[in-house]
């Protein structure tokens, strides 16, 4: 059972690339702006700016070919299927809170962002030692600011508060 | 030569160089203990800090990094029974056998003495073999690298895990993506969709910290909840005895040094480096033994060969890198890279152009292999610390480094974006079971090749 839906979502990847290498070739001349241009006096396909693209989509095409060709010779298990319900719910939340994190970096501040993302992500997966996060979450963004602003010249972001 | 080298040694016998080494060998011994981390992801996440400081502080930084990773993952894997990095999966058959025996100490000991000459050998590989190599290599024009990084790409079979049907699509999709941006003769937009952003293309750090870093952390995130990696035990327990024991490693010294060369010539090859040697060397450590069925039981002579072997490709696998501009693995094209925003470009000019910087990292190496000694045997106990860090604050930390090293490039916010994405592009590769190497290694390949056919 386990080995066939890892059959089933190699197919299924093997597809979605197929798909996407064959709507890239032939779409890769809108996906080049300025096509038709080539150098003067030379009338060579290979300099043509949708060469390369066209070239990738079909190695690309022939490796989702060959990889949904040869998913039958395959018989392992993939991690996909042996990662439960929980685990994947974990994940999703763990990429939210990134995703949030990398939003209020650019509008709060890099300082106040880091400190509220470390103690949160640490709190939701299970270690609840407030104050051992705290401390670690307030000296590494502030020595990570510090370490950039003065010793390599590089501003993090600042946003509205720090 | 030898001037060269002497002056070299003058230019890296000051403070900065060798605080450096040492902080780069100290974080990658840590990075390494820990499972999960590996010097890889280490370099990646670390190595835009030296884009800002000369070459001659940031690169040795990343070298000690390299080799401190490189043993680091010896550690976990004779401690925990996990390896910190694929170079040190042999090193635990028989590693974590000692372990159970109570002997995790002299095995620990013996990794740090055969990685110790291994290193030597892959180091002094480097300093002679490379500029030797480059002798030749000078002498290459654009159709002969054309060639030769071809060549360089048919090596993505080695790294592509489980399945190479799964490595060369893989492959072919980080070609795809090094596609994207400003093509390099006619200046027109590649498959940019309009986004100025992606006129420069996509940028490599984001795209290796999201992939090795964002993807890690995914990977534990699902494992969290136990909030550490070893319960607080007594070290004794598991560690033993420490007691600096040569005779047990000299009666090993011909099975290291047959390691070494082993690593040494596999690591100069691109592509296959140390994920392969430290089979190679433990298999033919196992059938020159005199007791082979002591293998995989908890025989010292089963740790040092793969210590050896991995160890020696750190030096040699940066011969390909720096004579040809061909990184062999994902750490050397993270050098790579870091070489680049340093403004030197990796091939056999660089070693006529800025002939001194190159000699002075050749001494970096050098002085990286004894600081890998020195640090590694100091800091023998405090592994037991690092294992004991709880797994969430320690992940939540790694994130805020991706954020930071990412953004530091170009201060860049569509960079954070990059390397989200390919966080989840490399989180679904894990879990399908699709090896990330190849994508990474011809989206560096691709870039140069492409150029290169234009000029031909």
């Amino acid at each position: 059972m386990i080995i066939n839906q890892s059959r089933l979502l190699e197919g299924t990847l093997a597809i979605i690339t197929l798909i996407a290498s064959v709507f890239l070739f032939y779409h890769s001349p809108d996906l080049v702006r300025g096509w038709a241009f080539t150098i003067p006096g030379t009338t060579d396909v290979a300099l043509e700016p949708v060469f390369f693209p066209r070239l990738a989509s079909i190695l690309t095409g022939i490796a989702s070919l060959n990889l949904l060709i040869t998913i039958p010779l395959r018989s392992e298990n993939i991690p996909a299927c042996e990662t439960n319900i929980a685990s994947y719910k974990k994940v999703t939340l763990g990429l939210l809170l990134i995703l949030i994190y990398l939003f209020c970096i650019m509008f709060i501040g890099f300082v106040v962002s880091t400190i509220v993302f470390i103690c949160t992500m640490t709190f939701i997966s299970g270690y609840k030692n407030w104050k051992i996060t705290l401390m670690v979450a307030i000296f590494v963004s502030l020595i990570l600011r510090i370490i950039f602003r003065y010793g390599l010249h590089v501003n993090l972001p600042v946003g509205i508060i720090i | 030569m030898i001037e060269d080298l002497l002056s070299a040694a003058l230019l890296v016998l000051n403070w900065q160089t060798i605080l450096a080494i040492s902080a780069g060998t100290i974080v990658g011994l840590m990075i390494g203990a820990i499972p999960g981390l590996s010097a890889t992801m280490g370099m990646a996440l670390l190595s835009p800090f030296t884009f800002f400081v000369h070459p001659l502080i940031g690169i040795p930084f990343l070298i000690g990094l390299f080799k401190g990773g490189t043993f680091g993952g010896s550690v976990s894997a004779i401690l925990v029974g996990t390896p910190g990095t694929a170079a040190n999966a042999a090193t635990l058959l028989d590693g974590y056998e000692m372990r159970k025996k109570g002997k995790a100490g002299e095995a620990l000991l013996g990794a740090l003495h055969a990685s110790l000459v291994g290193d030597f050998f892959g180091t002094i590989a480097l300093i002679f073999g490379a500029p030797a190599l480059a002798l030749i290599a000078i002498k290459f024009g654009p159709i002969e690298f054309f060639a030769l990084i071809l060549f360089s790409l048919t090596m993505i079979c080695y790294v592509s895990g489980r399945s190479l049907a799964k490595g060369v699509l893989a492959a072919t999709l980080g070609i795809l993506f090094a596609l994207i941006g400003t093509d390099p003769i006619g200046g027109t937009p590649r498959l940019t969709f309009g986004l100025l952003e992606l006129q420069g293309g996509l940028n490599v750090i984001a795209l290796v910290t999201g992939l090795f870093g964002i993807t890690e952390v995914l990977i534990q995130i699902e494992k969290f909840g136990t909030t550490a990696i070893i319960k607080n035990t007594s070290e004794t327990v598991y560690l033993g005895t420490i007691r600096d024991n040569l005779k047990a490693v000299s009666k090993y010294l011909r099975t290291i040094i047959r390691s070494s060369l082993i690593g040494t010539f596999i690591g100069a090859l691109p592509g296959i480096g140390s994920e392969t040697s430290p089979w190679v060397a433990y298999g033919l450590a196992k059938r020159s033994s005199k007791d082979p069925e002591s293998f995989g039981k908890g025989t010292l002579e089963g740790v040092v060969a793969p210590e050896a072997a991995n160890n020696a490709v750190c030096g040699a696998a940066m011969i390909p890198m720096l004579v040809f501009g061909i990184p062999g693995d994902i750490v050397t094209a993270i050098l790579m890279s870091a070489l680049i925003a340093q403004g030197l470009q990796p091939g056999p000019f660089l070693l006529v152009e800025h002939r001194d910087v190159i000699y002075g990292l050749f001494m970096s190496v050098l002085l990286a292999t004894f600081a890998l000694y020195i640090f590694g045997r100091l800091t023998l106990r405090w592994w037991m610390k690092i294992l004991t860090i709880p797994g969430p604050l320690l992940y939540s930390i790694i994130v805020t480094f991706c954020v930071v090293g990412t953004y530091a490039v170009k201060s860049s916010s569509f960079d954070l974006v990059v390397m989200f994405i390919f966080g989840i592009i490399g989180y679904i590769f894990r879990k399908l079971d699709i090896a990330i190497a190849p994508l990474l290694l011809s989206f560096v390949l691709a870039k140069i090749i492409t150029s290169r056919f234009n000029i031909c």
